[in-house]
């Protein structure tokens, strides 16, 4: 079955991949840390809602910047990350 | 086509080349024979060390196993009295403790030593004597840790060892100890495999192999490695923090003085969670490439899969707390760890869809590998499930700490590793026997052990919902436990009957080989299955595509009639290709070190200092400190003797130069992952330092005057501009002998170090703060310990560059221990300035 899309040694794709993921580290290292910081404070929420929005603007940006037509792996990879930094905020305005 | 280093990919239609003359393999074969008799055990060639490897983790499973019969013998009734409480609580901590350090963790690099070189087509992985002495460390420190329990000695703590339980007070004897040296010295094993393997991975493809056609278990291997690098520095740091706690009373942990058994959890979890990724990526890795060979198909979603193991790797980082919701955690940062835990499902999610849309669109072989393949996917996804239940909050409060949790833990761990370990076994075993095992024994292998595992496991998901907590050596009679309990013993007696006829089929059908192998009997695509002596393949061949075997079979032929690159020894040692790491584009030859005794004599006698400090034989464990150096030294006197050939043709008319330096080379590589490594302890010692400043920020001192500390630092700059004028001078003295100069700065480098550590502790000592005062004390002078640990590492380094110069064999203008030095010291000096100004300015006077 032949594979579609950009090959993974792709600069956009491999640096994406990286890229992505280190954005969803930090954005979980802010959120832990306000919350060890602030601790039962609801400063710790609004840094991590803040967070959120910086981290999906960065993911944004690094999407942008790369012309079309953007690889299907760089936008899924994107879209993990973003899932997944979202998810990680819903304890923030729920939790 | 792009290109990454300038290589000409035009260059790749010389290949295939005309055919070599045949006396090529036989000087191959001399270069690469290995030692005969009892000078074998000095042989460094990855089919060795990978088969011995292999062997021995396999012996602590069946070990860890045995402990595991012993248990359920135990619950198979109530009131048992077949183990007393203080054997059952060494068996169950020896048990998850071999069964992870010593069985999953060394059963993959296994593998992956033994595999990766023939699947990259490289001759060997970049360091062998690093091989070999991470196995012979392994080797000798895993027994001693298992004989432990022959003398009633072994570790009792469960194999997470918290403290207080763990602390002098709860656990005086050296049981304890024996866990923490054991366990650490271990880890220096494993740490030296994930450098061999990420080095390897990165620079030793065969060219064309970009990382779009890496072979997936490459690709999981890569990541493996690379999450081994972050995460195992933690648990190096708490055992030490431990052990240091227990032997000279640094109240890291305790917290009647400032200390917190709590930090022991973050620093063991920040290690011990990702540990379960790191066990089952190479795993999946396995798993992918065998459904594929499975069905006779492609692996489905190969790209994804590659984004699972990248996003596995990150976000398996971000859900160690989830063994600690049952501490006082804040609601909010619990609600994180439960979002990480849930969210780490999805890549793992889309692997397993991946291998089922392969499994489907393929046409399915129902061998023993494929039985264990798909086995496999059903257990891990039933172990899957129950890990998102116990990611939700509530759930894990009620269920934590019962036998729910040991059912879960046994369904993702045999799931996702036992059983493709198993599948893999079958799969490849072909590499290395010259005789198949048995199909028909290999089906009631599978069969044993699927349903074994359904009969033990299954039911611990109720007796833990009913309440039986697990490391409990006994229950009481008439809660509804007998039977449940019952079952499961039995079922791990049909699961062992598994593994003893597996060992029988073994026994039966198992003949090691390196060179009459039974070859490739399932029908893999990839290049293991080339025609392989101990130098590998007899030609190194241009890949263009994932599965060369299956897209061009006449590829074996041609590379074993010499066509592709390095058909012959180009410069009459053992040497390798290094290529590029992202396009694989041939960038020069390596020259390999060949089979030594040092790597052997290094790892008995690191075994040995670390033994002697379990038992307080510090006088000895010196004395076997200095022989480890001695013989790692003397391992590495020969890896640097550069040869006069400078370049050398490696097939096609294609030039390329000789052990090079600097950025492109290997060596380099390797020196940033150990700077890594290092980089990582000293950030949880950070990390520790600012926790417990969180949490008793009332204990802490005044740090001494700031004019010090300048002057400190200044010393720290110091060295760092001295390291880096010796490459410098050595640079400008191209056709010229090196002389004293370079080293001198060097060793004048270190010496700084040395100075500004000295004023350091002292410095500190004034304020009036003793290690033992206090948590703040204890963490400030163990960044002062690190600090001490490598530039102790620097002055032997300068001693050493020192000696070279004296024999005569520092090269000019660059030399590969001269780089190796000057950066590691410059790493030593940062690092210093970095635990010279976060305590003395953070929190401040």
């Amino acid at each position: 079955m032949a594979e579609h899309g950009d090959p993974i040694d792709h600069p956009a794709i491999y640096r994406t991949l990286i890229f992505a993921f280190a954005v969803w580290a930090g954005h979980f290292a802010l959120s832990y840390g306000a919350v060890l910081i602030f601790p039962e404070q609801a400063i710790a929420r609004w840094i991590a809602g803040l967070g959120f929005l910086i981290a999906a603007g960065i993911l944004a940006w690094w999407t942008l910047r790369i012309e079309a037509p953007r690889p299907v792996l760089l936008l899924g990879t994107v879209g993990i990350a973003l899932a997944a930094i979202a998810f990680g905020t819903f304890p923030a305005i729920v939790g | 086509m792009r290109s990454e280093t300038g290589f000409d990919p035009a260059l790749y239609d010389r290949f295939p080349t005309a055919r070599r003359p045949d006396g090529e393999v036989d000087e191959l074969n001399e270069i690469w024979k290995a030692p005969t008799g009892w000078a074998r055990l000095t042989a460094v060639n990855n089919n060795y060390v990978g088969f011995w490897y292999v062997v021995t983790a396999f012996g602590f499973f069946l070990a860890a196993g045995v402990l595991a019969l012993g248990m359920r013998v135990q619950l198979a009734a109530p009131m048992q009295d077949f183990l007393g409480y203080e054997t059952y609580n060494q068996f169950f901590t020896m048990h998850g403790t071999v069964m992870m350090f010593l069985f999953a963790v060394p059963m993959v690099e296994a593998i992956g030593i033994m595999l990766l070189p023939q699947m990259l087509a490289a001759r060997d992985l970049p360091f062998p004597r690093l091989s070999a002495y991470a196995f012979w460390a392994y080797f000798v420190g895993g027994t001693m840790f298992f004989l432990s329990l022959f003398v009633g000695l072994a570790p009792d703590g469960g194999w997470f060892m918290y403290p207080p339980l763990t602390s002098i007070a709860f656990s005086p004897g050296i049981n304890t100890d024996f866990w923490l040296l054991g366990i650490g010295f271990i880890e220096i094993s494993a740490i030296a495999g994930a450098i061999e393997i990420i080095v390897g991975v990165m620079r030793t493809r065969a060219p064309g192999m970009t990382l779009d056609k890496m072979p997936m278990f490459a690709w999981a291997m890569l990541v493996f490695a690379v999450m081994i690098v972050v995460a195992f520095p933690s648990v190096i740091l708490c055992t030490m923090l431990l052990e240091i706690e227990r032997a000279f009373n640094w109240p890291f942990f305790d917290a009647t003085r400032g200390g917190d058994p709590m930090l022991w959890q973050h620093l063991f979890w920040f290690f011990g969670h990702p540990e379960v990724y790191i066990i089952f990526i190479p795993a999946a890795g396995l798993m992918s490439m065998m459904v594929a060979a499975a069905a006779k198909t492609k692996l489905v979603g190969y790209r994804l899969n590659v984004l699972a193991l990248v996003a596995t790797g990150f976000i398996s980082f971000g859900v160690w707390a989830h063994h600690m919701f049952t501490t006082d955690m804040p609601r909010v940062s619990a609600g994180y760890f439960s979002a990480a835990s849930m969210a780490v499902s999805l890549p793992a999610g889309i692997q397993v869809f991946c291998w089922i849309a392969t499994l489907a669109s393929g046409r399915i072989k129902w061998t023993t590998p494929a039985l264990f393949v798909v086995g496999s996917v059903l257990i891990f996804t039933v172990g899957g499930l129950t890990g998102v239940m116990v990611a939700m909050v509530p759930f894990d409060w009620q269920a934590h700490d019962t036998y729910f949790i040991v059912a879960h833990l046994h369904y993702v761990l045999m799931g996702g590793m036992v059983f493709p370990m198993f599948a893999a076994f079958y799969h490849w075993h072909g590499m290395t026997s010259s005789k198949a095992l048995s199909e028909r024994m290999g089906k009631w292998v599978f069969w044993l052990m699927f349903a074994g595992l359904h009969i033990t496991f299954f039911p611990m998901h109720l007796t833990g919902l009913m309440g039986m907590p697990r490391r409990v050596y006994t229950y009481l009679p008439g809660r509804e436990l007998d039977l449940l309990n019952l079952v499961s013993t039995v079922g791990a007696f049909v699961m062992a009957t598994g593994v003893l006829v597996f060992l029988v089929d073994c026994a039966r059908n198992f003949r090691f080989t390196v060179h009459d192998d039974a070859g490739n009997l399932y029908g893999g695509g990839t290049l293991e299955w080339l025609p392989t002596g101990l130098y590998s393949t007899r030609s190194i061949p241009l890949i263009s595509s994932r599965e060369p075997l299956w897209d061009r079979p006449e590829i074996s032929r041609e590379v074993e009639e010499g066509r592709y690159f390095l058909p012959n020894s180009a410069t009459g040692f053992r040497e390798t290709l290094i290529t590029s790491p992202i396009r694989a584009e041939p960038q020069y030859v390596q020259l390999m070190p060949g089979p030594s005794p040092w790597p052997l004599s290094a790892a008995v006698f690191t075994a040995g200092f670390f033994l002697s400090a379990t038992v307080q034989g510090y006088a000895f464990a010196v004395f076997c400190g200095i022989i480890a150096v001695v013989s790692t030294l003397r391992w590495l006197w020969d890896t640097d003797r550069p040869i006069k050939q400078q370049s050398a043709d490696i097939g096609g008319g294609i030039e390329v130069p000789i052990a090079i330096t600097g950025p492109k080379s290997h060596g380099w590589w390797a020196l940033n992952v150990l700077m890594v490594v290092i980089g990582m302890i000293a950030f949880m010692a950070i990390f520790a330092y600012l926790y417990l400043y969180g949490i008793n920020p009332e204990i802490w001192s005044a740090p001494p005057p700031i004019r010090q500390t300048a002057l400190i630092v200044g010393m720290e700059a110091a060295a760092l501009l001295s390291a880096w004028g010796g490459r410098r001078v050595l640079a400008s003295k191209e056709g010229r002998l090196a002389e004293d100069l370079p080293w001198m700065l060097e060793a004048t480098a270190a010496a700084l170090l040395a100075g500004a550590l000295y004023l350091d502790v002292t410095g500190w000592l004034d304020t009036g703060i003793t290690p033992t005062m206090n948590g703040m004390a204890a963490t400030v002078f163990m960044l002062l310990v690190l600090q001490g640990q490598v530039v102790i590492v620097a002055v032997i380094m300068a001693a050493y560059l020192a000696f070279r110069e004296a024999r005569g064999i520092m090269t000019t203008p660059t030399n590969v221990t001269m780089d190796i030095v000057a950066r590691f010291i410059g790493f030593c000096a940062l690092q210093g300035m970095v635990f010279t100004i976060l305590p003395r300015v953070f929190p401040g006077g």
